[in-house]
């Protein structure tokens, strides 16, 4: 293959290099120990892999760790705060780190982190490549990495089925774009039973749920960790975690999903028994409660979703309101709707929103 | 926690949702909203604050340790000891599409004479799907192209049907039939253009009802090769 790649003409495939990328293995590689788990990897490959045909200079693995509890219907959180105390004092050593935390069910409960190291720090040059911290709670939505809501065009549930129509009917753009409604109608119900269901069967099952911490190294820094799995084990929890009750967890998520849910189904009726120029406003609300349900389940960057997240953002010249959950947390430690948002009576935003273009 | 799940539990309708139906019909109260949303009712204007109760922090754990990926740079296909196993019309929709954090030098001749290097993330190199190894299909093998990497275009890493069809009629194709015996070359389709028309046989040509002839489900061919 190299012959072929220097000859002329195929030069372009000159410096060719195959990538081996196995994944998905951490059901069948647990074990007590980081040695006990490359032992079963080898004990995996029988032999299929030759390492010395490998680049000794670039073979990744990621470590995972789990800390789980023994109890029945128990659920290991991190705790937010230790998350960002500890993201302060790696940053203060690691410059250009990428950080992202994710907070859970519009609360500030618990969170999921994500760390990329850049290529110019220590960390990157050690090995460590990339960190996550995650509740495998979010498992139980997970259907082969597809998630609930997933589909981005189940937004079009927000147009009212007139000007569905008439979006249809509308000239060439028109005819090109073939969305069927009914088809949508039942890609979100699916995953809203579909969530239902899985918290339904935790609690039915008293499902535990730990604490996940999994990490990108370089292969010489996962040998120098393979022995030293007891310095980094944990006999009990440690203290930037804490317990909760699974039953109590899945009743509240069931509950915040519903409600968001419920506010959703109730506009989608409204919407479609309502005249075009009332259809705007009532599409703009599907799409607030579309967003705030598609965040009260699971793990959510809400930071990155600026009509949720401030109370007011510029755009141009234009101030456009927003729901100022980022106040609401710091507050309730929970993503409480202001009054001032809507008419709760006749189900119209109240004058700020209304004639804002938030939620367009 | 518990109480704020007991008012959502309180203003909830009972009968919502359906299985499979979607939209809710009855009257909810603007007070029931209240409540359900913004966390108040008349006796009181004040939203609860979110408390999680403090539990015992001497219960015991386990700590458990894995492997979740290995990502390797192979020299040749000699890496795979016991055989793998190719497709010869690879799917794009295997290509590696995330961020995996991973980067590899790229030269760049600068019309200076210069030459610069690029950190390029694997995601955004071109590179298709080759096969897997023959213990797990969960063990895949990509080939990399580098030198189709283009500066302007950096966050498509797919293929051409044509640039396949070169490396594998001209480059990869040669190479098995140099090195394996005839028993096995037998059973290979022999060029890229009848692996892409085979992987769609069953799909276009078997069934009654009438679909898109473009279309039409894959069939993940693979043929095993021998790592001896």
């Amino acid at each position: 293959m190299i012959t072929f790649s220097e000859r002329a003409g195929y030069t372009h495939f000159q410096e060719m290099f195959l990538l081996m990328n196995a994944k998905d293995l951490k059901l069948q590689l647990k074990s007590s120990s980081i040695g006990g788990a490359w032992e079963l990897f080898t004990n995996m490959l029988e032999g299929d892999i030759d390492f010395n045909c490998l680049d000794e200079r670039f073979q990744f693995l990621d470590l995972g760790q789990e800390v789980s509890c023994l109890e029945k219907s128990a659920t290991c959180f991190f705790r937010t705060c230790c998350l960002e105390k500890r993201l302060w004092e790696i940053r203060k050593s690691s410059p250009g780190l990428k950080s992202t935390t994710y907070s859970w069910a519009l609360t500030t409960a618990t969170a999921n982190q994500t760390l990329a190291y850049s290529k110019c720090s220590s960390q990157y040059e050690n090995g460590l490549i990339y960190s996550q911290l995650y509740s495998p709670l979010m498992s139980l939505f997970d259907a082969g990495s597809t998630y609930p809501f997933q589909n981005s065009s189940l937004d079009y549930l927000s147009l009212s089925p007139e000007i569905f129509k008439l979006w249809q009917s509308s000239g060439s753009g028109g005819e090109r774009f073939q969305v069927n409604l009914e088809k949508l109608e039942k890609s979100y119900t699916h995953s809203r039973d579909r969530v239902l269901l899985a918290l339904k069967a935790a609690i039915q099952h008293k499902r535990s749920f730990g604490i996940r911490q999994e990490h990108r190294l370089s292969f010489q820094l996962f040998n120098s960790l393979k022995h030293r799995s007891e310095e980094i084990g944990f006999s009990q929890l440690p203290s930037s975690c804490y317990m909760q009750n699974s039953e109590e967890i899945c009743h509240f998520l069931y509950a915040n999903f519903l409600r968001f849910g419920l506010a959703l189904e109730y506009t989608a009726i409204k919407l479609k028994a309502c005249s075009v120029e009332q259809s705007h406003d009532l599409s703009r609300i599907f799409r607030m409660f579309f967003q705030l349900q598609k965040a009260s389940f699971s793990n959510t960057l809400l930071q990155a979703q600026g009509n949720l997240w401030n109370s007011q953002t510029r755009i141009g010249e234009k101030r456009v309101p927003g729901l100022g959950l980022k106040e609401k947390l710091a507050i309730y430690r929970f993503c409480w709707l202001a009054s001032s948002v809507m008419d709760w009576n006749k189900w119209v935003f109240e004058k700020i929103f209304s004639q804002s273009i938030a939620f367009n | 926690m518990a109480r704020i799940t007991q008012l959502f539990n309180y203003h909830l309708p009972i009968d919502s949702p359906e299985p499979e139906i979607f939209g809710y019909s009855r009257r909810i109260s603007s007070q029931q909203w209240s409540s359900l949303l913004c966390g108040i009712s008349s006796g009181c204007l004040t939203p609860p604050v979110l408390e999680m109760p403090i539990q015992d922090l001497s219960l015991a754990t386990t700590t458990t340790y894995d492997i979740d990926s290995f990502i390797a740079k192979a020299k040749c296909l000699s890496v795979a000891s016991k055989g793998v196993r190719i497709q010869f019309s690879p799917s794009c929709q295997k290509n590696i599409s995330s961020d995996i954090h991973l980067f590899s030098k790229i030269e760049e001749k600068l019309p200076s004479g210069k030459v610069h290097i690029n950190q390029v993330p694997l995601h955004h190199i071109p590179h298709f799907y080759l096969g897997h190894l023959a213990s797990s299909v969960h063990l895949t093998l990509y080939v990399f192209l580098p030198g189709l990497w283009n500066k302007n275009v950096t966050k498509n890493s797919y293929i051409s049907n044509h640039h396949l069809q070169q490396w594998m009629d001209i480059g990869f194709i040669p190479a098995i039939l140099q090195h394996c015996p005839a028993d096995v070359v037998q059973h290979l389709p022999l060029s890229f253009t009848s692996a892409s028309m085979n992987i769609f046989a069953r799909g276009r040509e078997l069934g009654i009802q009438e679909t898109r002839f473009e279309s039409g489900k894959r069939q993940e061919l693979h043929y095993f090769l021998s790592g001896k």
